[in-house]
């Protein structure tokens, strides 16, 4: 039996060899997503496909990473894999998110033995379909949104097999960078399968194979610990998107959480079937959110592979839209839906664990894409903006303010390197102020994107989420208040020649303001994205007035919202004014009691 | 900056708990050491007091050599100067957006840093330039002063200007410095385009703001330093080390004090190029382990590997040029713990020095690496830091027991050996991403150890490695103040050109070319070097669409196809050992020409110390050995043992600033003719 120091050796060096494989991957690839955003995942999976151990690059990838391999290693099965084949599979159907996240991995053997599935997701900037650069915003079925690819082999035997390859890249429009970044994957895989071969040498490889069982076993423990230090109990959150795109009804998402000794049982038999939109979260999705969470409430640290999540029973019934079944338009369910859920999961814990969870955060990750020839680079690019936004309040402090959406943890692409690629200028970045939620500690801050389009014609695509429904706080904290737009995230443009800025509705005369697809732009249009900030935490009438006020001098908080959501009443010079403040504060009291 | 006739040489480090003094007198060719602890209140105190600990007499010193973390100290602590920041109009808020990922995935608590300007000190200039450096707004000045006399209403102390692609087009920065220094001389300014002329406004504004924050502080520092150097009778000028490694008058450190950086670690790998050269060791793996971080840092053929990515604290960047080195939470105070998953966990948190480990008895109450190290016999509680400290084994021994052994059911020994070994894969995992992640094969190398800690796990990271060699200079403990008596003259500068390889133009980077050489030999006369410098150009390559760089060679003398030639070759090469993968049809970019200027010093000869007192053990201690075996192992005094003493099997080698452990039966250890210690570690590779 391997000792516990061996064994947590091992452990960390395969977590170590995950992050290896992002290293190699972020360093060699094409697009700015993978190499500025770590838009991708690493994870190492063992000889029968169940996940040993992940790096942390990307939270949505989290719960969807084993459903893939795990689907791949049903339908291609275990002996028909051999050395030097590598699998490539981006079908949200069986085990993905949406078709953009392309999944690669490959066999390792040690004399002859299986010993380990390592495996790479990223999420490539183009699959074809109907909106460049991905996201429609319109779409009703899946093949309307791009290129499915089962698991099928792109390496046979340590051959590229030409081709399934050109088969994909013919339906890609940048098939260049595209090509790039897989090359930068199958880099990251050669890296796993090195180190992987090395643990073998070192300890043999029943050893480590013992280790990759002990490993998940471990992480098992930890989670049933961290669980029974919960309050049992019955929760229940139900939450709403704006709408599917393609009508204007709110969709509803619902959970009921419970806690029971060492299990838990998340029942989302509450949620509205799927819909004619693309905002349906396939399982992978759904079941993603709920590891997050349960690593948020419980143990940031929990070391993330397949024994984690055995005490956890996720109800999710096919055709809702927490799982969606073919044909369903799925783009956004990974990241509006998938915020959703959390959402309405945090606030289920918040009612078990108050001091563990925060306000809702903006609540969308505001997808833009749009594709568009470069008028000086002469190449035709595609680009893809996600936005960040403002994180709840939470009982340490007040909300993170800028921050990607909590199902991912990518970084922002540079001004400078996106404006040397793309033809697009910004005007403006910057934060969008008075957007947190009042609480006793504020909802953190939102953001505000201007860029003028310097293309004769772009064609831009939208998915975003809670314009007409804001964030709500926790614990008496409150919603943000709308942005300048009038929406709480919003999107907005100004055409050529026109007056002012205005939303896609008026603009382009879509059904919907944050959801939309193929509208073409001209040359001087400029687009404006804004995002709004997290809910607060605790009442915002028990703020200290000297936060308040330093809130003011700062431009986070106006004078005005100072007054009207804080009662806290400043004089000139910005300082409080005591007695006013504690007046106010009384009649606000008075009025919400 | 020529050496005068008088003869000593300084070296001066001040690190977190400690000042360290190596000297260096080149009559004598006697090298020796001293050490002080650091007064953080006024670290000048510490450095007068480790000079009159050695016995230095200021007036016969020919060069004091600097290396310091006030720097960092600054900014962690957020006690820098009061920055006003300029923008381009509609980008203020850069600086707190950042990169809008967090370091922290799962946790909910997870607070973002500081930015180091308030938002309201955050203020916008009316211009803008485009990716190709034209103007597509040209700077309004009569804002711009209206904006200057708002920042000295608001009593800034310093200045920074970031301007989006003022790396392709400098003019409005510069402009922006006229307006504000014609109006108000006294400020300091830091440009971006001066500072760091690469592209991505975050790491650019990062960089440039640390310089501005830095600027007061580093600026009263150095001042003192030299007025009380100067008032004991030192005649000879203070120089720094860079975080480049080299050195620099202090008037250059005054102007760019983010060069000032990391300057310390820069020194100790400085010296262990040197070191391991003249040892005939070129291929090194340098680790610096102290009470609260591991260090290390990858020499090849000599030349220590340079990167331009520092980081601070997570989130707030300097992207400078910098001796790589690779940093992480492990040392002597890294607090042990088992989790709630049952598993023994060291670090990445520590207990420092104060309260520091259990042993200690300064009221630290968490197991620590170094009481495992006491509990299986590596430290000497009785000759911790030569005597200095009396260390409680019992009270290790308690802590090791109640918080680890009993609840995973092992015995203290395995608890504690346990402890070791998690924190030696930690290191390990460190040492990989220099070596192996960036293509380089450990077995080629030697290692060589220092800092307090270093020296006790070396030899057992070799073996894991397969390292066949490891060497222990003298005064491991204080390495970093050697290194700066080791370190030559250097600046480097750097040119965007970003360009397809098929499309560069081969006047351009010829004047390109020609404009840093001659920034680098104004910048050498400025500080009165009068000998032709070397000058090193190297160029930044990618994959056309790529957004990483590699940093190959670009050979010197006129700019011609040839040229172009061979730094597509010489990319293709570096690509495939990096990465392990190229493609050779695949089109090239060029992004920046980079040029090091280096005046080369003479190096301290130093004569091999005489062995005093008695070669004979002075005692035996029960330890681990590499295979588990408890063996009883003799204890050397290093001062004992003279050049060629050599002994075979475990051992263990104490001095008064750190403790050097061998833990293999068929180890063989020996002193060589410059009185390193160099381990043949057996069962590597």
């Amino acid at each position: 039996m391997i000792d516990q120091v061996t064994l947590q050796v091992i452990r960390e060096g395969l977590v170590a060899l995950c992050r290896s494989m992002g290293h190699a991957l972020s360093r060699t690839a094409y697009s700015p997503i993978f190499s500025e955003g770590f838009d991708f995942s690493c994870a190492l999976f063992d000889g029968t496909g169940e996940m040993v151990a992940q790096a942390e690059f990307n939270p949505v990838h989290l719960g969807s990473m084993p459903y893939t391999v795990e689907w791949t290693v049903k339908e291609i099965g275990l002996d028909n894999l051999d050395e030097g084949d590598v699998i490539l599979h981006n079908d949200p159907f069986r085990g993905g998110t949406h078709l953009t996240d392309f999944t690669m991995m490959a066999p390792v053997f040690y004399e002859g033995r299986l010993v380990a599935i390592p495996a790479v997701r990223g999420h490539q900037i183009d699959v074809g379909g109907s909106a460049p650069g991905g996201f429609p915003g319109d779409a009703t079925e899946i093949f309307q949104e791009g290129l499915i690819v089962p698991p099928v082999k792109v390496y046979r035997r340590g051959e590229p097999v030409q081709d399934v390859w050109d088969l994909i890249l013919a339906n890609i429009r940048v098939p260049k960078i595209v090509h790039g970044d897989f090359r930068a994957m199958f880099g990251s895989l050669r890296v796993a399968e090195r180190r992987v071969q090395e643990y073998c040498r070192k300890y043999g490889p029943d050893t480590f194979v013992e280790a990759n069982d002990e490993i998940k076993n471990y992480s098992e423990r930890r989670m049933r610990a961290m669980i029974s230090a919960l309050p049992d109990g019955s929760y229940e959150a139900a939450d709403v998107l704006d709408d599917a795109g393609t009508t204007l009804d709110p969709v509803r998402v619902q959970c009921r959480l419970t806690i029971d000794g060492d299990t838990i049982t998340t029942d989302f038999s509450g949620c509205d079937p799927q819909v004619q939109g693309p905002i349906n979260a396939t399982y992978g999705v759904t079941a993603s959110q709920v590891y997050t969470v349960l690593f948020q409430v419980s143990d940031p640290d929990m070391p993330s592979n397949h024994g984690a999540f055995r005490p956890i029973r996720i109800v999710a019934p096919p055709g809702s839209v927490v799982n969606a079944e073919s044909p369903a338009a799925v783009f956004g369910g990974n990241v509006e839906t998938s915020s959703r859920i959390m959402d309405v999961l945090l606030a289920c814990f918040a009612q078990a664990v108050p001091d563990r969870v925060m306000g809702a955060c903006f609540g969308t990750c505001q997808n833009f894409t749009g594709g568009s020839q470069h008028p000086e680079l002469d190449e035709y690019s595609i680009i893809y903006v996600y936005h960040e936004g403002g994180w709840g309040g939470r009982a340490s402090g007040d909300g993170l303010t800028a921050q990607i959406n909590p199902v991912g943890n990518d970084m922002n692409q540079p001004v400078e390197i996106f404006e040397s690629r793309f033809p697009w200028l910004y005007e403006e970045y910057c934060i969008n102020e008075n957007s947190g939620g009042p609480g006793y500690n504020r909802g953190g801050l939102g953001i505000r994107q201007r860029m003028r389009a310097l293309s004769v014609s772009s064609s831009i695509n939208l998915i975003a989420d809670r314009f007409r429904h804001p964030p709500p706080g926790t614990g008496g904290g409150k919603s943000p208040l709308p942005s300048a737009g009038g929406h709480y995230n919003d999107f907005r443009v100004k055409l050529p020649g026109s007056p002012g800025f205005v939303h896609a509705t008026e603009a382009f005369g879509t059904v919907s303001p944050s959801k939309f697809a193929g509208q073409v732009v001209p040359r001087g249009t400029v687009v404006e994205n804004t995002t709004t900030g997290g809910g607060g935490y605790g009442d915002p009438l028990d703020r200290e007035p000297e936060r308040v006020a330093s809130d003011v001098v700062e431009g986070y908080v106006t004078a005005a919202a100072a007054e009207s959501e804080y009662g806290v009443v400043l004089r000139s010079d910005g300082s409080v004014d005591t007695e006013a403040t504690r007046t106010t504060r009384r009649r606000l009291r008075a009025s919400t009691a | 900056m020529t050496l005068s006739a008088r003869p000593l040489r300084v070296g001066v480090d001040i690190g977190g708990t400690f000042t360290d003094l190596v000297t260096f007198d080149s009559t004598t060719g006697e090298l020796s050491m001293s050490k002080s602890f650091t007064t953080p209140a006024d670290r000048t105190d510490g450095v007068l007091e480790v000079l009159a600990e050695g016995g230095v007499a200021l007036g016969d010193v020919s060069q004091f050599v600097h290396g310091t973390t006030t720097a960092t100290n600054a900014v962690v602590e957020r006690k820098g100067g009061r920055v006003g920041l300029i923008s381009t109009a509609g980008f203020r808020d850069t600086l707190e957006i950042m990169r809008i990922n967090r370091e922290r995935h799962y946790d909910l608590q997870w607070a973002s840093p500081v930015p180091l300007v308030p938002r309201r000190l955050r203020f916008e200039a009316t211009e803008r330039v485009d990716y190709r450096g034209r103007v597509v707004t040209p700077l309004d000045t009569e804002a711009l002063a209206e904006t200057v006399a708002e920042m000295r209403a608001a009593a800034v102390e310093s200045i920074a200007v970031c301007f989006l692609f003022s790396f392709m087009n400098p003019v409005h920065e510069r402009q922006a410095r006229d307006v504000i220094s014609h109006q108000w001389p006294d400020v300091p300014i830091s440009i971006s385009s001066e500072i760091l002329p690469e592209i991505r406004e975050y790491e650019r504004s990062s960089t440039v703001v640390i310089d501005a924050y830095v600027k007061p502080v580093m600026g009263a520092y150095f001042e003192n330093l030299e007025t009380r150097l100067a008032s004991g009778g030192m005649e000879c000028g203070v120089t720094v080390i860079s975080s480049g490694g080299g050195i620099v008058p202090v008037a250059e450190a005054k102007a760019t004090p983010v060069r000032t950086l990391q300057s310390g670690p820069a020194g100790g790998v400085i010296g262990a190029a040197h070191l391991g050269a003249q040892s005939g060791y070129r291929n090194l793996l340098a680790i610096d382990v102290g009470g609260t971080s591991f260090e290390v840092s990858l020499i090849e053929d000599g030349v220590p590997s340079r990167t331009t990515e520092g980081f601070i604290e997570w989130g707030i960047p300097f992207k400078i040029p910098l001796v790589d080195v690779k940093s992480i939470g492990a040392g002597g105070g890294s607090i042990a713990r088992v989790d709630p998953g049952g598993l023994i966990q060291v670090g990445p948190d520590s207990a420092g020095s104060e309260p520091g480990p259990v042993c200690y008895r300064k009221g630290g109450t968490l197991t620590t690496l170094t009481d495992a190290y006491v509990t299986i016999g590596l430290i000497d509680p009785a000759y911790f830091l030569g005597g200095r400290v009396q260390l409680d084994a019992g009270a290790a021994r308690e802590a090791i027991n109640d918080q680890i052994a009993d609840p995973v059911g092992m015995t203290v020994t395995e608890a504690a050996l346990g402890i070791v070994r998690v924190a030696e894969a930690t290191m390990v995992g460190a040492m990989r991403i220099v070596s192996t992640q960036r293509g380089y094969d450990p077995r080629d190398y030697a290692m060589i150890a220092y800092g307090g800690a270093g020296p006790v796990s070396a030899v057992e990271l070799a073996r894991e490695l397969g390292v066949g060699t490891v060497l222990v200079p003298r005064f491991p403990g204080a390495f970093c103040a050697f290194g700066g008596l080791c370190a030559d003259i250097r600046f480097d500068f750097v040119r965007s050109y970003l360009r397809r390889m098929e499309e560069l133009d081969l006047a351009t980077l010829t004047t390109l070319s020609v404009e840093l050489v001659v920034e680098g030999q104004a910048a050498m006369s400025r500080i009165g070097v009068t000998a032709a410098p070397i000058m090193q150009f190297t160029a930044d390559v990618r994959y056309s669409g790529q957004n990483f760089e590699v940093n190959v060679p670009f050979p010197s003398g006129e700019v011609t196809e040839a040229t172009i030639e061979r730094v597509v070759e010489n990319f293709h090469a570096e690509h495939l050992r990096l990465f392990g993968h190229h493609k050779e049809d695949e089109a090239l970019e060029f992004v920046s020409l980079r040029l090091a200027v280096i005046a080369t010093t003479t190096k301290p000869e130093f004569t091999p110390p005489r062995a005093e007192g008695s070669p004979d053990p002075k005692g035996r201690r029960a330890l681990f050995s590499s295979s588990g075996q408890i063996v009883e192992a003799p204890v050397f005094g290093r001062s004992g043992l003279g050049v060629g003493w050599t002994r075979s099997g475990a051992l263990i080698i104490e001095e008064p600033d750190s403790t050097v452990v061998v833990r293999g039966a068929d180890d063989s250890t020996a002193i060589d003719d410059l009185g390193n210690i160099v381990i043949d570690v057996a069962g590597s590779g």
